[in-house]
């Protein structure tokens, strides 16, 4: 009954009730929201590469080495000389390498050009190795392995014949190769990584793509003439213990100045620049939360006018503090139910409508969650403000019940 | 909770005992004074006088709204001045019930709601003797075709016996009425009279019933005058 009544009364007031819900609706999807990007952008650079102890390129900055070589962000100033990726690979301490050029596009999507050790040693998310949805994993021959959103997005299937274009530039390119068909050999299935809209080729084919003219017999011979200029090197170490002896001879022993970049580190000093835009929107969100709060304070304290005889009658009828408590707690309860039920409905339509609208972001979407702990918890203090709302509230509408006594009449 | 002459069977007490009571708001001057008044079970009583005489201050301290400033009132043996509000919230809600002279009743909510907000304030179930006795109530009282109407959307007369049917729900051994006639017509009047009567007829229940009309005092066997000094109380031949 005591709901029954919280509900009719609440519908009594229904337009000042709406406006309410609408504004606590509002600051949830804010608060909660910005908790969400941050999780899904968090865990999309953290997903992004494992198993890999340094990322190696031309000198530079580590951040804009890691941005381009990992996440499509930007382009690489210089190559890498062929020489340079050789003297790495042979030091002791390296376990393997995987060799990445960058240089081509099609369509929009970035083209990564790298060897076998690519499929062999490539690490993402909880150690998760590259898996094909179709085909099989080969870039011999012209041959090109495409990421799950590039299929998706420009409906390829195995088989379908790719011009690439020249510049890694996200536009399309100014230059095509056109002469060098490639032929869709295999599609991956879905990451959440940059991988999902990429497109990747051998080396060699990059190689024969920009005009490197190729003789057969010589090929083994000239081999560094022949390869491209390189992007990065992702290494593994034999040991961990190692990172800084390794460190030391990218620095000092390479005839070309070099830059090692090691992720855990460089996406924490990525993600450090971005901190102010989270912090920002929470800020905001909180700004929001407490104004809402304040709508529904008003809305209860200014309705108690109103209630007089509702609460009059209650007391009259040896309605406790208790009952009145839990009348005005109820109808807390239940506008911020509503309200954080439609604010996160909303940030769930939002977080999927996020790939039709910036396809870029769509592995933000996929791995955001709209329940982090922080948004539980943002949850829970709503809640447990509106409850101390509604009990400063009651205990008004039980002192005023008090002076009014039998009195009131209208 | 305290026990008035304890030594006293139940049957023997006063159904209400005044002592040298005085009311006042604040640091005011008393509004009301009563030196001693007892009334028995069954004895209705009629209170009189005009406006601002106390009448309502009176009924407040009768229900445990409001609390005397002086001395004790001792309902069925029970001292109110003495109880946690809680517990007067509790033993009004149980043992009194209320008819104000503008129905007190939650407009927004239908009939058979009102009615029964009693049993939802005190947690009580809603049995089937309870139903049976909602029922014959709205029967008794002409209200059982408008159970679901909302009570805003009823005449005064009407609304006047939702409240009735409220009042003698849960067969409250002292029912309490202010002014509830005063908004009513010649004939809505007389028959809410004659159903009040009735009801505390049929549930044993004490009327205690404040009016400035005095052509309502002829059934009353006992009437306080509050316009006397000190408050008196005249006896009063059915």
């Amino acid at each position: 009954m005591l709901t029954k009544l919280a509900i009719q009364s609440m519908l009594t007031r229904r337009v000042s009730v709406i406006i309410a819900i609408l504004c606590v609706a509002l600051s949830v999807m804010l608060l909660c929201g910005s908790w969400a990007v941050e999780v899904g952008i968090r865990q999309g650079f953290a997903r992004s590469l494992a198993g890999t102890d340094v990322i190696v390129g031309a000198r530079g900055s580590p951040i804009n080495l890691l941005l381009y070589s990992l996440f499509q962000v930007g382009s690489p100033l210089e190559s890498m000389d062929w020489s340079s990726y050789q003297r790495i690979a042979k030091n002791p301490e390296v376990s393997w390498t995987i060799p990445i050029a960058l240089g081509d596009n099609h369509k929009s999507f970035r083209v990564l050009a790298s060897n076998q050790s690519l499929f062999e040693n490539f690490r993402f998310g909880h150690q998760e190795q590259m898996t094909l949805a179709q085909g099989r994993l080969d870039l011999s021959d012209f041959s090109i392995v495409i990421g799950s959103q590039v299929a998706k997005e420009l409906g390829y299937v195995i088989g379908t014949s790719i011009i690439l274009g020249h510049g890694s530039e996200v536009s399309e390119a100014i230059s095509q190769h056109s002469q060098q068909p490639f032929r869709v050999a295999g599609i991956l299935a879905p990451t959440a990584t940059p991988l999902d809209r990429t497109l990747l080729i051998s080396l060699e084919s990059t190689a024969m793509l920009h005009h490197v003219e190729e003789d057969a017999d010589s090929k083994a011979q000239h081999e560094n003439e022949e390869m491209p200029g390189l992007s990065a090197v992702f290494v593994k170490l034999k040991s961990k213990y190692a990172l800084f002896d390794f460190q030391d001879f990218i620095r000092k022993e390479q005839p070309q100045p070099l830059t090692a970049a090691i992720p855990g580190l460089t996406v924490s000093e990525i993600w450090s620049h971005f901190t102010f835009i989270e912090k920002g929107l929470q800020v905001l969100g909180i700004m929001l939360l407490g104004v809402s709060l304040s709508t529904i304070f008003l809305s209860l304290y200014t309705s108690l006018e109103g209630r007089r005889r509702e609460m009059s009658v209650l007391r009259v009828l040896g309605a406790s503090p208790w009952s009145i408590l839990m009348l005005f707690t109820l109808e807390t309860l239940i506008c911020l139910g509503l309200a954080s039920l439609l604010g996160l409905a909303v940030l769930k339509l939002g977080m999927l409508s996020i790939p039709f609208v910036f396809s870029s972001f769509s592995e933000i979407a996929l791995l955001s969650e709209i329940f982090s702990s922080e948004s539980l918890w943002a949850l829970f203090a709503i809640f447990l403000s509106g409850f101390g709302l509604a009990t400063i509230t009651a205990w008004q509408a039980y002192r005023r019940a008090l002076q009014d006594g039998l009195i009131i009449q209208s | 909770m305290s026990s008035y002459k304890a030594k006293l069977p139940i049957h023997e007490r006063p159904l209400v005992e005044i002592d040298n009571l005085v009311f006042s708001y604040k640091a005011r001057a008393p509004i009301l004074k009563l030196p001693r008044f007892t009334l028995n079970k069954s004895e209705h009583l009629f209170v009189k006088g005009p406006s601002g005489s106390g009448k309502s201050t009176l009924l407040g301290i009768l229900t445990g709204i409001l609390v005397p400033s002086q001395g004790c009132v001792h309902i069925f043996g029970e001292n109110l001045g003495a109880m946690r509000p809680s517990e007067r919230d509790r033993f009004r809600g149980k043992s009194i019930g209320y008819l104000a002279q503008m129905f007190n009743l939650i407009p927004f909510m239908s009939v058979v709601d009102n009615i029964c907000l009693p049993i939802a304030l005190h947690k009580m179930s809603f049995n089937s003797d309870l139903k049976t006795r909602v029922q014959r109530l709205m029967k008794e009282l002409d209200i059982d075709s408008l159970a679901k109407q909302k009570v805003s959307h009823l005449s005064m007369g009407q609304q006047q016996r939702v409240a009735a049917a409220r009042a003698f729900l849960l067969e409250p051994p002292l029912v309490v009425a202010d002014e509830p006639t005063s908004s009513l017509d010649e004939l809505n009047k007389n028959e809410l009279m004659k159903c009040l009567f009735a009801l505390a007829d049929q549930s044993g229940s004490t009327l205690i019933l404040a009016s400035h009309d005095l052509s309502l005092t002829a059934p009353f066997p006992k009437i306080l005058d509050m316009t006397a000094p000190l408050g008196q109380i005249e006896a009063q031949l059915c």
